[in-house]
């Protein structure tokens, strides 16, 4: 008898949590993670003996624009899509590589809810990494007296943040069940596609998922004149925020239904 | 899941939860200090977030140091032994009981109706006497109320916005328009002031620990002083953001900062002030204290910043003081 959809996918989000935490893509996602932390955790020790960091035109960039800079480039634009890439993709392909997927499509559970449980796990770790580590790195880098008056920012950044694990982690999910060699497809996307893309005029753009979270960063950026206006110079054509929150909802259930279509439907070979 | 993941997701979490804790008790106004305090006196969460100007001194210290001593025995008044008028109306003595005083300026544009000029708060920390204060303004035929639960006693004006003074402490008045008191009282308890403002705050981090200091945006200053812009000097460099700040000791230290609003009006300005310390120093001729000065200054600064510190022996001043006093006795009574 096969068991409940939502609770095949319970099951497997317990089993594969742990997997996934402990695994040697774990070590990476603390490099990636803990570099920003460790830069910050250095300007706080400048700033107590009254060095600045960093200096644009001669004048020394405040903690709050810094964080926004870093957040911006450090984890909108690299750590959210490289995490998604590296975990969304090995969702399905790397039970393929290691031959295990026999054992989880062999349990009397739908083929659909083994992805949709790793898919929740891998939101699961990522998030719990990611999201502490800008806390962290708000927290070094923003001066007290500032907190409570950009800490709703810092909120809507966090959520900006899930938004993109959540959306990217989907449509690498779909890579991931779709290529035999999702590695080489879904850095091609992102790092390739998506950064060329972004660049030209035209309607193209919005075939990309850093087009819409680009239209949300704007919105929540922290109201430092320069920097703001430094990032918004760069992005000049931004879909609206509630365009930008329907299409992420669109692609994270497309891509997640088409995902599960295609475990349901694909007969997998696994490699002897 | 096993007890190693299920500790490891709960750090993060953790993580997660503390930031929000402490985010939200800044965000809602109770204290949050992770070792480091805001820059500038306590006095700045009653000014207003939209201040162009805040300038702040410690009154306490001008009053009991030794140059104003010196200068206040030279003075061709003496100085009166006996309270004068003002004293004896408010039982206020301003050179004993008024401890330090900060001065905002908000842009008329800021949200406060009247006239286009800048409206001016005083935050002034001393020893008042609220009881005999708020008689003298009743008697005056002002009102006393109670603005979000500060005593608040407005002033009575025969034309133009009443002015008001609030006790936001026992030993904190505000002074100024009463829609502008009213915001510094707003300022503090809705938690939207001059600390959230980043640039005004950028540069009071670099003045604090000073016995006075000013900074503001240059624009609101030349209209706080009305000089209209089209009557400044052509010349005049493009100045975004002026500062400025002293010690007084044995000497008189300071600096006056300007930040340009690029590097080539910076260099502009360097050239301007180079200009007219050479001047100062020619016309200083032979005299010790005029030279003395012209040579204190020291002009410096890197890109859009320009900065002309100085350091002024009180010796040199209390002797030019002494020059003008003899001066005065040598000149044949009219």
């Amino acid at each position: 008898m096969t068991r409940p959809y939502w609770t095949s996918a319970w099951r497997v989000f317990d089993l594969s949590v742990g997997e996934m935490l402990w695994s040697r893509r774990t070590v990476f996602m603390a490099l990636v993670v803990g570099l920003p932390v460790v830069v910050a955790v250095i300007v706080r020790v400048l700033d107590v003996f009254g060095i600045a960091a960093l200096r644009v035109n001669g004048q020394a960039m405040g903690g709050t624009s810094l964080f926004g800079l870093m957040l911006w480039l450090l984890f909108l634009r690299f750590a959210v899509p490289v995490l998604a890439v590296f975990y969304g993709t090995a969702l399905i392909a790397d039970e393929v590589d290691d031959r295990t997927l026999t054992y989880l499509f062999t349990r009397p559970i739908p083929r659909g809810s083994v992805l949709i449980g790793k898919y929740f796990a891998y939101l699961a770790c990522t998030a719990l990494v990611v999201l502490p580590g800008v806390m962290l790195t708000y927290f070094l880098l923003t001066p007290v007296a500032q907190i409570g008056a950009t800490f709703v920012s810092l909120l809507i950044d966090l959520g900006i943040l899930a938004a993109g694990l959540t959306a990217y982690g989907a449509l690498f999910a779909l890579v991931g069940a779709w290529f035999r060699r999702p590695l080489v497809v879904a850095p091609a996307f992102v790092f390739g596609w998506e950064s060329v893309v972004l660049l030209l005029p035209g309607s193209l753009k919005q075939l990309t998922v850093a087009y819409y979270l680009q239209g949300l960063v704007p919105h929540a950026m922290p109201a430092d004149g320069g920097i703001t206006a430094l990032l918004q110079g760069l992005v000049t054509d931004v879909p609206s925020t509630a365009a930008s929150l329907g299409a992420l909802a669109a692609i994270t259930v497309g891509a997640l239904w088409l995902a599960t279509r295609e475990v349901e439907r694909r007969e997998y070979v696994l490699p002897q | 899941m096993t007890r190693q993941t299920r500790v490891a997701m709960m750090a993060g979490v953790g993580v997660l939860t503390l930031g929000m804790g402490a985010g939200l008790l800044a965000v809602f106004g109770l204290p949050v200090s992770l070792g480091s305090a805001p820059a500038g006196p306590p006095e700045l969460q009653h000014v207003p977030q939209e201040a162009a100007v805040v300038a702040y001194a410690d009154v306490r210290r001008m009053m009991s140091s030794d140059l104003r001593q010196q200068l206040g025995a030279l003075a061709v008044t003496p100085q009166a032994s006996t309270p004068n008028e003002f004293e004896q109306q408010t039982g206020l003595n301003i050179e004993q009981d008024i401890d330090s005083v900060v001065v905002a300026l908000v842009p008329a544009d800021a949200g406060v109706d009247g006239d286009r000029s800048p409206h001016m708060v005083v935050l002034a920390r001393g020893r008042f006497e609220a009881s005999r204060l708020e008689a003298l303004a009743l008697q005056e035929g002002g009102a006393a109320t109670d603005y979000r639960g500060i005593r608040v006693l407005t002033l009575k004006e025969s034309e133009g916005t009443p002015a008001a003074l609030a006790f936001l402490a026992s030993d904190l008045v505000a002074f100024g328009p009463a829609p502008m008191v009213q915001r510094a009282i707003t300022a503090s308890l809705d938690r939207r002031n001059v600390l959230s403002n980043t640039d005004v705050m950028r540069l009071v981090a670099q003045h604090d620990g000073m016995h006075a200091w000013a900074v503001g945006r240059f624009d609101d200053l030349m209209s706080a002083a009305r000089v209209d812009p089209a009557q400044a000097p052509a010349g005049l460099p493009a100045v975004s953001w002026v500062s400025a700040s002293g010690t007084l000791g044995a000497s008189i230290d300071g600096v006056v900062t300007a930040e340009a609003r690029d590097e080539a009006a910076a260099a502009q300005l360097r050239d301007v002030v180079r200009g007219m310390l050479a001047l100062g120093q020619l016309q200083g001729g032979n005299a010790a204290a005029p030279a003395t000065l012209a040579q204190a200054f020291q002009l410096s600064g890197e890109g859009r910043t320009v900065a002309l510190s100085f350091s002024v022996p009180t010796g040199a001043l209390v002797a030019m003081a002494q020059q003008a006093a003899d001066a005065r006795e040598a000149r044949p009574a009219r």
